[in-house]
């Protein structure tokens, strides 16, 4: 049995999680009487199954949230600090430094504190970011178009950080209460 | 166990279809094949559907010669009272004037 469709399955068991090790040996079963041109479409979809599975559990959907927001953080610090090396932003360059630390330290925090971690950053950058805001309008200084809309891309990352964040905690509380 | 929540389109059909025959032991393949579900929903909602004390399944010897036993399913009584009732909000889903006079 080394056809394609036994190697799908075989990830599907490789995948799944062994509490449900009963539905896999049933699948497998199941595998045997399928005719072969339907096998690999079965085993794709206990493949889907197992998947399935492993996310969508608490700790699943609080892991996989965690993993996309660091992921999306820390892509955001390498591609500001690559665009500034690279001389991008002209004058802007220490600026932008500083936002690629930032993205980093966000990265950093959901990584080290996971989901509660993300929230706490992305409230704390919108803070920041309206304290800012605040002082241009208060004639502080007058910011160049690029930064004004820098800030407002700022907001619009951090609150679906922060959106993210928060539905992946509820989503796994839900799944907690309903088990 | 899990508290029985109303049921998805999917989950209905599959219900719909043990109902046809309440005491007869259903297998996956055959399951996916009559209701149209693909294995990738189907397992995950035969397990929830277990785990919520609806299913009841047991290992079961093959009729035919020389192949292993396969994991059979039929509801149980919550599981058929569950049907019932979720079968019922479906026809008054669909007509509400029925379903007033149904319930």
């Amino acid at each position: 049995m080394t056809d394609l469709a036994t190697l799908v399955f075989r990830s599907a068991i490789r995948i799944g999680p062994a509490d449900r090790d009963v539905w896999f040996r049933a699948m497998q079963t199941e595998l045997e009487f399928i005719p072969a041109p339907q096998r690999l479409r079965f085993a794709s979809g206990c493949l889907a199954a197992a998947l399935v599975w492993r996310i969508w559990t608490p700790d699943g959907v609080r892991r996989a949230s965690q993993g996309g927001l660091v992921a999306a953080s820390a892509s955001l610090a390498a591609l500001v600090t690559i665009l500034t090396l690279l001389g991008s932003f002209g004058p802007l360059a220490p600026m932008m430094i500083g936002l690629g630390v930032f993205y980093a330290a966000g990265a950093v925090a959901t990584a080290r504190w996971g989901l509660r971690g993300m929230c706490a950053f992305a409230l704390g950058g919108i803070a920041l970011n309206t304290i800012i805001v605040t002082a241009w309008t208060g004639g502080f200084m007058e910011p160049s178009r690029f930064v004004r809309a820098l800030s407002v891309e700022a907001y619009l990352i951090l609150a679906t950080f922060l959106g993210v964040a928060a539905l992946g905690r509820a989503l796994a509380r839900r799944l907690e209460h309903g088990r | 166990m899990v508290r029985p929540r109303n049921a998805s389109a999917q989950t209905r059909l599959l219900l719909a279809r043990f109902a046809d025959q309440p005491q007869a032991w259903q297998y996956g393949y055959e399951l996916s094949r009559a209701t149209g579900i693909g294995s990738g929903t189907l397992y995950p909602t035969l397990a929830r559907l277990s785990d919520q004390g609806l299913l009841e399944s047991e290992w079961r010897p093959s009729l035919h010669p020389g192949r292993p036993p396969r994991h059979a399913y039929r509801l149980t009584t919550a599981g058929i009272e569950f049907a019932r009732t979720q079968s019922m909000k479906a026809v008054a889903a669909s007509n509400p004037r029925t379903g007033e006079a149904l319930t």
